[in-house]
Parts: structure tokens; sequence; C-alpha cells
């Protein structure tokens, strides 16, 4: 343990240069910024802005893109809470009571939550990737297609399970999820479904072009819809900024619990960010005692996810530093641009390029820090996006999403997803069918249908081998409890009630998805 | 004035010579040129662009300012598709590879070998059958002798596509030992480095993918390379392990990377690019780059490329054949 005091030590020594300061704070300013436009996450704005990095030596370029990182997810929730756009699938569900709360005048409420949970659960995980990376690595090791499969089942029930009000609608919404995240090349077998010949389809349907269509887009088409009509505000509450005693204590243990199961489940290698905030938002929706307020506003449902989504960031760094091997789409993203740079990472980067690993692991304290200073002050002047009059906010975010579709991967295609997409999202809000089982699906359906079908083909057919393993065995039964949990709590409660000859109380909890 | 009228006529002399010299040999790009790249940045695509670039800006072969551009999608057929539209343009690049072929082949791209112009080839990855080092597979020996024994025993991991290089290397491999490439228990991860962690946990018996992606862990003991597709050994960390060549099975293959240009440039332009990338071999900046990337650089101009596109084409038709991934 002390060894790795030592190393971070020579870490900071590497990253403590003028020259090196200056870039991760470009990187976090940049990140900040890029995070905030529509669709524009993590891996998307790392890859944007990687090759603003080549020329630069390894370690600052590196030293950036952790800035740009840590810096696109707290703008990507500055977007979900203020203006309902998430900048990738991890801050869907910021939205959920992020954007609520903006609704109630408690915007900048929010942001100072978010980006104390951010600040906390990162710190948090940062400290465990120095003290405990190769241990967790090897444990990580062990998840293998079953334990991919029986995770990804966890969040997708765990998530499914929150719908009470409107069970069909959400079950509506998670299943055309599901079925949009089959449409292109299958993996295994290298034949095309649903793409009708057409090869911008091969890859899916862009999950990015999705999520700016259904939320920013179909939000953008219903405030059109009431300007249009006049019925528009001129202002916006903005609200106090500073969080109150009471929003402490009710966001400090979610902020804990998040960072603990996003630096968890950011090890595992193919699970990724946004099953890490779905399990976090799930945890604290079961163990709260007001659920009738999540979805209206929660603030737990703010902290906790926030804390979880920059906690699993250095939960993915462990494999890639380690073993070389990325445990998220951004660190693929890392990995990739290491490549570039020349450097082949694999288990020997920490020995081989200790300057490099542990430069970048500093930076990860240092970013953190950079951006907590930067953005408290500033969220007084995000807010005021509020006060922009709904006609030209409203313009602007149609126009930054069309932009920020396009800049994915350069295709007109992707420009047309976003409006097939919002005008579905739009009919779907009037319906009142959820948003955010639709967009999760889409992003787990396809890792959840590959690593079954990986499972069945190692395991020669044989279905026991999600029962045979400790770890799939494990979480299938959690999933199980969760689905047999409150039905077997009801039957209980109701049993009770009738011997205490009470009338019985409907639970009336609404569902946290807003329509 | 008189200066004036001088320098113009100068300059006109000049040009005349200039283009009078470029259109007997070769004609360079008029304008910017542009290096697309069919994935995204970071990778191997990414990292060929990059190196094309420094080489040439190091050595000043093109005299105009390069571009890398990302057009992913679709094993890069979004790309081909992107470049094509400017059609006997030189100023549009495009790093291509076996998707090329395999992609038109199984009918995923309408556009195939004979729709563009190759200028040059410029190198191959060859790549490694890896195991794990607590493994039943230890040697190439063990590998071949269970393929032959029981291969539906063998759990078979590999990255990024179906009917890819790694699996035809390993369906190459498959045909002459005599087996059925489709026996093993075959699972497809999303790239190279998910099949290499499926690996290191021992939930796959062995992986195909670039010696590259190998080399480090096979040093550290992690991993064991069994055997490299190479027709030599490597040099380096991966020289203790043999090729299939010499373990008595001809099969020789890999991933590689060729330059293509839209269809219809030719004359001229087409030599320029031949004689650029001819030089760029020889750029310390290129070579530097293909060292630490385990490139075998396998330069061939218009002529032999067209040949060699031809040969893999033929391999790779009979490979997907047997893998039942072609439709006919």
């Amino acid at each position: 343990m002390f060894e790795a005091l030592g190393y971070l030590w020579f870490g900071f020594e590497q990253t403590l240069t003028p020259f090196n300061l200056l870039m991760v704070s470009v990187g976090a300013f940049l990140g900040t910024w890029i995070g905030m436009l529509p669709g524009l996450g993590p891996a998307a704005g790392i890859a944007l802005l990687l090759p603003v990095t080549f020329g630069m030596d390894p370690i600052s370029a590196m030293i950036m893109l952790c800035g740009i990182y840590y810096g696109t997810m707290y703008g990507g929730s500055i977007a979900s809470i203020l203006i309902n756009t998430p900048g990738d699938a991890s801050s869907v569900m910021t939205t959920l009571d992020g954007y609520p709360m903006t609704k109630q005048g408690r915007g900048g409420v929010a942001l100072f939550t978010s980006a104390i949970a951010s600040f906390i659960g990162g710190t948090m995980a940062i400290v465990a990737l120095t003290l405990v990376a190769a241990p967790m690595a090897r444990f990580a090791l062990r998840f293998g297609p079953p334990e991919q499969f029986a995770i990804m089942l966890l969040a997708l029930i765990a998530t499914a399970t929150l719908i009470q009000g409107s069970l069909v609608k959400g079950l509506f919404s998670m299943v055309l999820g599901l079925m949009i995240a089959t449409v292109g090349l299958d993996l295994q077998s290298g034949s095309p479904r649903f793409t009708f010949g057409v090869p911008e389809l091969f890859d899916g349907v862009s999950l990015i072009a999705i999520l700016i269509g259904v939320f920013a887009f179909s939000e953008a088409l219903r405030n059109l819809e009431t300007i249009l009509v006049g019925e528009w505000t001129v202002h916006r509450k903005v609200g106090r900024l500073w969080m109150t005693m009471e929003d402490w204590t009710r966001s400090r243990w979610p902020i804990v619990r998040g960072a603990v199961i996003g630096f968890i489940i950011g090890v595992f290698p193919g699970v990724g960010a946004m099953v890490a905030t779905l399990v976090s938002y799930s945890v604290e929706y079961r163990l709260s005692s007001r659920r009738e307020e999540f979805g209206h506003g929660a603030i737990e449902g703010v902290a906790g996810p926030e804390s979880a989504n920059n906690a699993s960031a250095p939960g993915a760094l462990v494999p890639l530093l380690t073993l070389g091997i990325p445990g998220s789409a951004a660190t693929a993203v890392l990995l990739g641009a290491l490549m570039v740079y020349g450097i082949q990472p694999g288990p020997r980067l920490l020995t081989e390029h200790p300057e490099l690993a542990w430069g970048v692991i500093a930076s990860l304290y240092l970013g953190n820090i950079v951006l907590v200073i930067l953005n408290i002050p500033l969220i007084g002047i995000f807010v005021r996006l509020l006060l922009i009059p709904a006609p030209i906010l409203n313009a602007l975010i149609m126009l930054l999403a069309l932009t920020g579709a396009y800049s994915l991967g350069n295709r007109v295609f992707d420009i047309g997803v976003v409006i097939v997409f919002g005008i579905l999202g739009y009919w779907l809000r009037r319906f009142g069918v959820p948003l955010a089982p639709l967009v999760l699906s889409v992003t787990l359906g396809g890792g959840l249908e590959q690593s079954l079908r990986q499972s069945l083909s190692l395991s020669n057919g044989d279905w026991l081998v999600f029962v045979e393993r400790p770890i799939s065995a494990i979480l299938l039964a959690f999933a199980l409890l969760v689905v047999c949990g409150p039905v077997l709590s009801s039957i209980y409660r109701s049993h009770a009630m009738r011997r205490a000859d009470v009338q019985a109380v409907a639970p009336g909890q609404d569902t946290p998805y807003r329509n | 004035m008189e200066f004036k009228k001088l320098a113009m006529a100068a300059m006109a002399a000049s040009m005349a010579v200039c283009g009078a010299v470029g259109f007997s040999f070769a004609q360079a790009p008029k304008h910017g040129v542009e290096i697309v790249v069919g994935a995204s940045p970071g990778g191997g695509d990414d990292a060929t662009a990059r190196a094309v670039e420094a080489a040439f800006n190091a050595a000043k072969l093109v005299g105009q300012p390069l571009n890398v551009n990302y057009r992913p999608g679709a094993g890069g057929t979004v790309a081909v598709a992107y470049i094509n539209n400017y059609r006997g343009d030189m100023h549009y690049l495009n790093i291509a590879a076996l998707n090329l072929i395999t992609n038109h082949l199984q009918g995923t791209s309408p556009l195939g070998p004979a729709d563009v112009t190759p200028l040059a080839a410029l190198y191959t990855e060859y790549l490694c059958f890896a195991a794990h080092p607590k493994g039943k597979l230890q040697t190439a020996k063990d590998l071949i002798e269970a393929l032959k024994k029981d291969a539906s025993a063998l759990r078979f991991g590999f990255g990024t596509a179906a009917g890819n290089h790694n699996q035809i290397a390993f369906a190459a491999l498959a045909e002459k030992i005599g087996i059925d490439p489709k026996k093993p228990r075959t699972v497809i991860f999303p790239g190279a480095a998910d099949a290499t962690s499926q690996l290191l946990g021992q939930h796959v018996d062995f992986v195909v993918a670039p010696a590259r992606q190998f080399a480090s862990y096979h040093k550290a003991g992690e991993l064991k390379c069994l055997a490299v597709t190479a027709p030599e050994r490597f040099k380096g960390d991966l020289a203790d392990v043999p090729t299939l060549t010499e373990l008595g099975y001809d099969v020789t293959a890999g991933s590689w990377r060729i330059m293509i240009a839209p269809g219809g440039v030719k004359g001229p332009e087409l030599a320029f690019w031949e004689d650029a990338f001819k030089k760029m071999m020889d750029v310390e900046a290129w070579k530097v780059q293909a060292e630490k990337n385990y490139w075998s650089v396998n330069y061939r101009n218009h002529e032999d490329t067209l040949k060699f596109l031809e040969a893999e084409s033929k391999q790779a038709a009979s490979a997907l054949k047997a893998l039942g991934l072609l439709k006919n």
C-alpha cells in the first residue's frame, strides 16, 4: 500500500508540470462544454478530440484525454438536468430526477449535487484504483459471457420493475428498445438483420443518434408545440444554487453507495457505466422511505447515479492499466489512442510505462479537483441557460441535436435517425409511454443477446452454465429476488393487513419514469 | 512594372516546365488530400493513417496538406462508398483491408476490389494462435492434436466479425489438418482486446489475433503464443514462437492493409501515388511505426497489388465457403 503511495507521488511528479496542468484543465474545460452538447458523451467526446492530441507526447496527451473523460461526464449531467438531453446512455438516469428538479426551480441545487456527487464518487474510486487495482483486475477476469449476461439481465430487470404505474407501457417501451437493438450485422453469424441493404444500418442504429432523437429532439418538438400555441413562459425559475443541510443528509449515503457500485461495476469488462447508474438508481429507490418522490425530483436520484457514473471511470481504468484491456467504451478509445502513440498496452503497462500509468492516475485526481473548482462557480452561469427565451433555446437544441448527430460519424444518415426517433419519441410521450426503458434496452440489448449466445456456444447449448458458475448464479438469484420480492412482500402485507383488519392501503407508488 | 512583367514571365515559364514534367511522369495533387479511415479514431486503421501522414510529411512527399478523416461503419464499406463518390479523383485515399474482399463476397457491400484503384500494399499483420499458460493447450502440437481428436471440445474465440482474417486463418489451418472449421465452439467478441480478456479469464481455450496483440502478454507469461501465421519467425518478444509452416502446416495468413483511391484513378495520377508510397517505405518515421506495431512491410505497386488481391479473393472465398458464411 505504501508502495502504491510512492508510485502515486511519482505520478504526480510526472503530471505536475505547468504544461500538463494546462492540458488537464483545457481537457476538463473542453470536455464540460462538449459533454453538454446532445449526444456527445465520454466515448464520443474523447474520440472527437483525440486527433487534437496527436503530436503531443503520450503522457500529456493521455492526461488531456482523462480531463476530457471527466469533463464530458460532468457536462452530460448539466444538459440532462437543465434541458433533459442526456449526453450519453450513462446520464439517462440523471434526467429522471434532475429535470423535474429543474422544473421545480431547483436546477441549481441539482447541478451542485451532481458536481459534489461526481467529485466524491470519482475521488473515492480513484483511491480504490490506487490501492486495489491489481487484485480487482484479477477478480474481474472471472467475468465471462455468462456473468456478463447475468449482470445485464439484473440491471434490466431492476429497471423494469421500477415501472409500476404503467407496467404495460413501460414493457412496451423496453421491448421496442430490445427490438431496435437487433438491427445490424449479427456478431456471431455475420449475417445482416433488418438492415434492408442499407450499409449505414450494418453497425446497428446508432445508439447516440437514438438518444439524441428520443430525448433532445422530441423534447424540442414538444416545446415547439407549446411555443406555437403561445403557451411558453418567458422566465423559468433558477432558484438557489447551494445545497441545504437536508439536501446533504439525503444525498451523502447515496453518493457513497453510488461510488462503491460504480467502481465495482466499472472494473468488470464489457458492462459499462450505464449499468452502474441503473443499479445505483434502483438501489436508492428501494432503500428510500420516500419512493413517491422518485421521478418527481428526488435528490437521491441525482446523487447516486452521478456518483456511480464518475466512479465507474476509474473502475474501467483498472483492467486497462493492469491488464491492457478496456473496461468501457471510453477506455476502449483511450486504448486505441495509446496504439496511435505507438504504445501497445498489455499486462506490463504499469512496469514498462510507469510514468504513463501513474501519470494517468495522478491526472485523474487533478482532473477531479479541476472540475469542481471550474464548475461550481460556473453553475450560476449554466443555469442561466434557462433564462434564454424558449423559442431561441429550442432552436438551439434542435440545431445542436442535428449537428451533434452528424459529428458522430460524419454521416447524414444519423441526422435522419435523430428526426425519425424524435418524432417517435414525441408520440410516445403523448401516449404516456416512458422513454428511459427504450434507451436503456437499446443500450443493453445487443450485449445481452450476444453474451447469452456466447455463453451457450461455449457450453455447447447447456443452459446450466448460468447456474453452475457462482458469480452468475448469485447475480441471477438477485434478479429473481428483484422480480419476486415485491410480489412476496405484497402477499405478506395483505395477509398481515387482513389479520389486523386494517383497511388495505394501495402501495400508491408512482412510476419514477416521467412521461 | 518591368519587374512585375519579368516575374509573370518567369512564373509562366516555370509553370509550363512543371506542367510538362508533371504530365509526362506523374501528376501531383493540386490541393489537400483526404486520407479516409473507415473506422473510429484509435485502432489499426487510424494508426496506419497517422503513420502514413507522418511519413509523407517528414519526407515532404506530397507537397499538399494531408487530412485524416473518419467515416466509420459497416466494416469499412461506408468509407469505400464515400471515396467512390469522387470517381477518378486522386485526392481521396482510403486504407482498405480484407473486408474489401469479404464484404463484397458476402454481399454486404456492392463495391469490391474491382470498383476501386489499389495504389499500394503497405503491410501485413501476421496472426498468432494464443492459449492460456494454465490451460490444456501448451504447445502448437497440443492444439493440433486436440483439433484432430475432438475439435468440438475446444472453445475458440476471436475479435470483431465472423469470417474476418482471424477466422479465415483458422479455416486455412483446419483445411490442412483435414477437419471441419465449423467444429470448435466458436465465439466472436467485439474486438481483439475483449477476446484477450476472455482468454486471460480462461473462458475460451484459444484465440487468434494479430501478433502485436499478444506479444507483451507472451513475454510477461500471462498468455502463451503457440504459433504464428507469418512466413518466418518474428524477432523480439515472439522469437521463440514457431511458425505454422515450420510445424508442417503451410499456412500464412494475416490482416493486411492496402491504400486505395476511388475507381478510375489512372495515368500520371496513379503514377504519382505509386511513386510516393514506394518512397515512403524508406522513410524513417514509417519504418519506426511499422516495427513498433509488428507490421511486416510488404510493399507492392498497383499491378502487384491487383494480383495480390486476386489471390486473396480466392483464398477468402474457399475459406468462407468452408465456414458456411457464403450464401451459394
